[in-house]
């Protein structure tokens, strides 16, 4: 793997196979990518889920900075990040995710520094929200 | 009783209760009760922070939530009550919370956990818990959605115990 893309990593945890199917359309608009993960909930309690998630971080390149980015403010998947968040390893975390978001941290995470980028990643998902 | 649902769900308070279980009950409020979620800021404020469909939720110990009772508390409103395990549900019933039906959500694998249910494993403790609830006169259906088919835990405890 080349260091491009290896910086930042991202795991996606959401329902069902949301994650898998948005890291789809993500891979669909920019190519492959590397250093990203998918978790589901199905099928999970907390715990399990906390280690799957937990093992996901930890097949991602060594030593890069991680963004967990869950599906839904409230649940589940949202819970245990915040939980791995909480644990103070610099884990960063956002939910409510939406194709815009994993679209610009993607294009932005080799270029900008983590916590501009969560920012920006938000702000992203949040415009790409409208009545059309 | 005010109680709309009593739940046990190992997930707490998540999409399935927020969204599926709130378009169903039209709650007025949610009631965690779990000592470990009470007890620890960051937990707290991620069901009082974050929109659970627009329902207040709060989120006490166990000893609170049996104070509340007596006070006549919680019986203002339409509530959701959210409990992690049978074993916290049977110590609510203990202190007096008077339940005909409660909800069984959610009790994912874990090892050891034997399956009733695609939503539903046990353990002998479960299994000794959900028994004293049934046997004290609470009927506990398994039912992850409102939409689900409402199962009898008599039923599934009896067919697990004959395997």
């Amino acid at each position: 793997m080349s260091s491009q893309g290896k910086r930042i990593g991202c795991v996606v945890v959401a329902h069902g196979n949301v994650g898998q199917c948005l890291m789809e359309a993500v891979q669909g608009i920019l190519g492959k990518q590397p250093n990203w993960a998918a978790v589901s909930n199905t099928g999970m309690g907390l715990n399990d889920l906390h280690d799957a998630v937990e093992a996901a971080v930890a097949g991602l390149a060594s030593g890069c900075e991680v963004v967990l980015i869950s599906d839904m403010p409230g649940g589940s998947c949202h819970h245990v990040c915040q939980e791995i968040v909480a644990s103070g390893t610099g884990v960063r975390a956002l939910t409510g995710v939406n194709l815009m978001m994993l679209l610009e941290f993607f294009v932005k995470r080799d270029r900008t520094e983590v916590d501009e980028l969560i920012h920006a990643v938000k702000e992203r998902g949040r415009d790409a929200v409208r009545i059309v | 009783m005010p109680f709309v649902l009593v739940r046990v769900d190992d997930r707490l308070i998540h999409g399935q209760v927020t969204v599926a279980w709130g378009a169903w009950l039209s709650p007025e409020h949610m009631i965690l009760v779990n000592n470990e979620t009470a007890c620890c800021d960051w937990k707290c404020a991620l069901y009082t922070e974050t929109d659970s469909m627009g329902v207040p939720v709060s989120i006490v110990t166990r000893e609170c939530f049996a104070e509340g009772l007596k006070a006549g508390t919680w019986e203002a409103e339409r509530t959701v009550v959210i409990v992690e395990s049978p074993r916290d549900l049977l110590a609510l019933i203990r202190s007096g919370l008077d339940v005909a039906e409660a909800n069984v959500g959610g009790m994912h694998y874990a090892e050891g956990k034997r399956e009733l249910l695609p939503y539903v494993f046990v353990d002998d403790d479960d299994v000794a818990a959900m028994k004293e609830i049934i046997t004290g006169g609470t009927r506990l259906t398994a039912r992850d959605v409102p939409q689900a088919q409402p199962q009898d835990l008599a039923v599934l405890l009896q067919a697990l115990e004959e395997k």
